[in-house]
């Protein structure tokens, strides 16, 4: 009963999603940006496939977080400030199903965004990597592209569950975009900063902070673990178990992001 | 003795905090017998609304307990065995009539088969038929109660909860929905609805509760509300007026 | 034409009007304030662990901006002619900048081929001379491109023709050599020059490997032309005293005497308009007409 109830709340939610005018106009532009890989390829002279790989899989990520950012965390905040919720809990529905069926809804929302922007930037690269076999990445593959867009939805997820927390405690929408946002940066860049206050001995303020910095990366997600941009595009290793690693982190990071969403959000007063 | 449909005990509830603290129930005592209509009526602001929320459990309260057929709220699973209608529908834009029912009615645990008979019945009750594929986005206010209606029925529950179920609906609308309302009674469901129209709450009610500033006035059988002469509003009104006069 | 059309005509006008006084003059104003406003302000001038962190996931795409803005600010700048046409404005160059903007750039994708070839390729020439600077570049380049033989090769030419460290040249070059698919005249190269011999014919292989890949709008492009050419009139000489002393028996005192015998039916032509001079070691030079009377500098063999 838990599990369908959960399903039927993600299909609700991606049947929602997918039909908002929102999300076909961020993808449709992204779909032209891809396209523009073409020209922009055309502006260098060498390495012309790396740029091809690179400008593809950043216009996903770019994509990806606006409809986090945008249409995830609106369709959290219409069903709060429209009083949509109450369609939902006034059946037998738990908190954590709701909030986990919705964060499944919008997690096939962004799988099925990035299969499309997916395919339409490697319809680009394809061309360019055709058209300028000189410039081809010496062990470039197709497969490692792969890995590495899903590692890219793998790391929206987990920045989806780190604003359904956010949405969890806010007290307002656009504090919990704020909160979001805020740990998009620091996920992206907690692990420069681990490195730089543990290897540098004159860190400004951090300088002996190693322990709190260390602390803050566990708590913190590891974005920069899922950007596979450089492997794919220059045909770097990419093994299999680091990409296991990977999904297994993702997943395991989620469910405890949504564990303590469910906790927090249960304090809320709902009217 | 039957056990009561709605039975709420000592409620309090108070929001914000400080100089913005604001008592909305105080001490709210009530008890609702299974097969009755009961009229939950007050001026704007009263705490009707709220009650109500506490009900569903979409607010905790700061005291009381509050049981449904015999189910804590808070411990114990009710839900399925409630419908409820909000003062303002409020559906995903983007789905369909029917899928909207689908989605109440899965959430309800209800068979396949089941639901294939009750949703185009409840469509056709509700004169929904025509916009069964159309996106509930472009519904007409008057069709949004409609579908809240049918939504709250799609699981046949014992106890139906309506928050001003004609507010804001035109006289045809808000005839469909009393004879809906007189029809469920019929089939011997529990209908507890707040409102501030009080022909409504005339035409269609067994006993009624007044509340007012979160304080319970009156609650009993219309006819002794009555007793005292004048019509339903000069009673109604003479009441929230010796109210006021107390407190100040 | 009704009366309230002609007013929102007129409107219209004037607020278009406006707009294009004001972005033509502010269009105006930032090409006088020329490259160095450009230069001064950009994302570039960050710390590296700054740069990092502003780039995000998003590394790479800057990175491949930042060396399109130094392409952009490298480019040829042409100006109106007022009889039609254009001519070509010598630009003023902010090389620490420019520098900057590559390293920036390295900071954020170190393997991007683009941003050390076009520095190597503008940086340690005349009037950049950031010779260490581009080794710099061009070592990181080699670290993170192990596929790639043209770091080594560029590092090795760097330290062949700029910095006159033959046998550190020979060493690059064997580097290059390793790496597969490298072509088959580096480890030639780099044991010539690694055993310091045999130099005239290895500067001509040398100079010729890195013409294959240079732009004629290239800075040094001529310069390395001329001087293939010189070290091929020195090789044409230096083959014709060795058949003199094949012939002989003995190494010739002069340049006349090869022509005068016929070993050398004529001078070859020097692109530096100077005579080629022969010294008492019999070393051939082609930018030292007066080696037989003073020592050569060899501290200096870098062409004018």
């Amino acid at each position: 009963m838990h599990v369908r109830n959960i399903w039927f709340l993600a299909l609700a939610t991606c049947t929602e999603g997918i039909r908002h005018k929102a999300l076909w106009a961020i993808v449709c532009l992204a779909v032209l940006l891809t396209m523009a890989n073409l020209g922009v390829t055309t502006l260098y002279s060498w390495d012309l496939g790396k740029v091809s790989v690179e400008f593809g899989l950043s216009a996903v990520a770019f994509t990806g977080l606006l409809l986090v950012f945008f249409l995830g965390m609106k369709i959290l905040a219409d069903d709060l400030e429209r009083s949509r919720i109450f369609m939902l809990l006034s059946r037998p529905v738990s908190i954590w199903q709701y909030l986990t069926g919705k964060f499944l809804g919008l997690a096939m929302i962004l799988l099925l965004a990035t299969i499309i922007l997916g395919l339409s930037a490697a319809l680009s690269m394809h061309y360019v990597l055709w058209k300028y076999p000189a410039y081809v990445p010496p062990n470039f593959s197709w497969l490692t592209y792969v890995m590495a867009l899903t590692c890219q939805w793998l790391s929206l997820v987990v920045l989806l569950a780190m604003s359904v927390l956010c949405f969890s405690f806010a007290s307002h929408p656009f504090v919990a975009l704020l909160l979001a946002v805020s740990s998009y940066l620091v996920g992206q860049n907690m692990e420069l900063l681990r490195r730089v206050v543990v290897e540098n001995p004159k860190a400004g303020v951090l300088t002996g902070q190693e322990n709190l910095v260390v602390a803050l990366s566990w708590i913190f997600p590891n974005l920069s673990l899922f950007d596979k941009k450089y492997a794919a595009a220059y045909g770097m290793a990419f093994i299999g178990q680091e990409f296991m690693l990977l999904c297994l982190y993702s997943i395991s990071y989620s469910a405890l992001l949504i564990y303590l969403s469910t906790l927090l959000f249960k304090r809320k007063e709902l009217a | 003795m039957t056990i009561p449909a709605i039975e709420i005990i000592g409620l309090d509830k108070c929001f914000g905090s400080g100089r913005k603290k604001n008592q909305a129930l105080h001490n709210l005592s009530l008890t609702i017998a299974q097969g009755e209509v009961f009229g939950f009526l007050g001026p704007n602001g009263a705490g009707k609304s709220t009650t109500i929320k506490l009900l569903l459990r979409f607010l905790k309260p700061d005291n009381g307990s509050l049981h449904v057929l015999g189910n804590t709220v808070g411990h114990d699973e009710f839900r399925h065995q409630i419908g409820y209608l909000s003062e303002v529908p409020v559906f995903y834009d983007h789905l369909t009539a029917i899928e909207t029912l689908l989605l109440s009615a899965r959430l309800s645990g209800m068979t396949r088969q089941v639901i294939n008979q009750r949703i185009p019945m409840l469509l056709e009750r509700m004169t929904l038929t025509e916009a069964t594929n159309r996106r509930v986005g472009g519904f007409s206010k008057g069709m949004k109660q409609r579908l809240g209606m049918a939504n709250a029925l799609i699981h046949d529950p014992e106890v139906l909860i309506f928050d001003e179920p004609m507010s804001g609906l035109d006289p045809l609308g808000r005839y469909q929905i009393k004879s809906l309302i007189a029809e469920l009674k019929q089939e011997g469901k529990t209908i507890f609805f707040s409102s501030h129209i009080l022909s409504d709450i005339e035409a269609l009610c067994d006993r009624i509760a007044v509340i007012h500033k979160g304080v319970l006035l009156y609650s009993g059988g219309l006819g002794d509300f009555l007793r005292g002469g004048g019509s339903l509003e000069e009673r109604f009104v003479r009441v929230i007026e010796e109210a006021d006069h107390a407190c100040a | 034409m009704s009366k309230r059309l002609t007013i929102h005509l007129f409107v219209a006008l004037v607020l278009i009007g406006f707009y294009a006084a004001s972005n033509n003059a502010l269009l105006q104003q930032q090409n006088t304030a020329g490259q160095t406003g450009r230069s001064n302000s950009g994302i570039w001038n960050l710390p590296p662990v700054a740069l990092l962190a502003v780039a995000g996931e998003f590394k790479g795409l800057m990175a491949d901006y930042l060396t399109m803005e130094a392409g952009a600010q490298l480019g040829t700048e042409l100006a109106r002619k007022p009889e039609g046409g254009f001519r070509v404005v010598k630009k003023q160059y902010d090389w620490p900048s420019i520098h900057r903007i590559f390293v920036a750039s390295q900071t954020l994708d170190p393997s991007f081929a683009q941003t050390y070839i076009v520095a190597q390729g503008w940086l340690p020439w005349e009037p950049a001379n950031m010779v260490p600077e581009t080794q710099e570049i061009v070592k990181i380049a080699a670290k993170n491109r192990p596929w790639d033989w043209q770091p080594y090769h560029s590092m090795g030419f760097n330290a062949y023709y700029f910095q006159n460290r033959h046998g550190e040249a020979g060493k690059l070059f064997l580097e290059a050599a390793k790496i597969p698919n490298a072509p088959p005249f580096l480890p030639i190269l780099g044991a010539r020059l690694a055993q310091k011999g045999g130099e005239t014919e290895t500067a001509i292989v040398i100079m010729k490997s890195m013409l294959v890949d240079k732009n004629p709008e290239e800075p040094g492009y001529t310069d390395m032309v001329d001087r293939l050419h010189a070290l091929e009139g020195v090789l044409v000489i230096e083959q014709a005293a060795n058949s003199y002393e094949k012939s002989t028996g003995r190494k010739p005192s002069s340049l006349a005497e090869l022509t005068a015998s016929g070993t050398l039916a004529a001078m070859p032509p020097n692109p530096y308009n100077l005579d080629y001079c022969m010294d008492a070691a019999g070393v051939i030079y082609f930018d030292n007409p007066d080696c037989q009377s003073s020592p050569p500098d060899k501290s200096n063999q870098q062409q004018r």
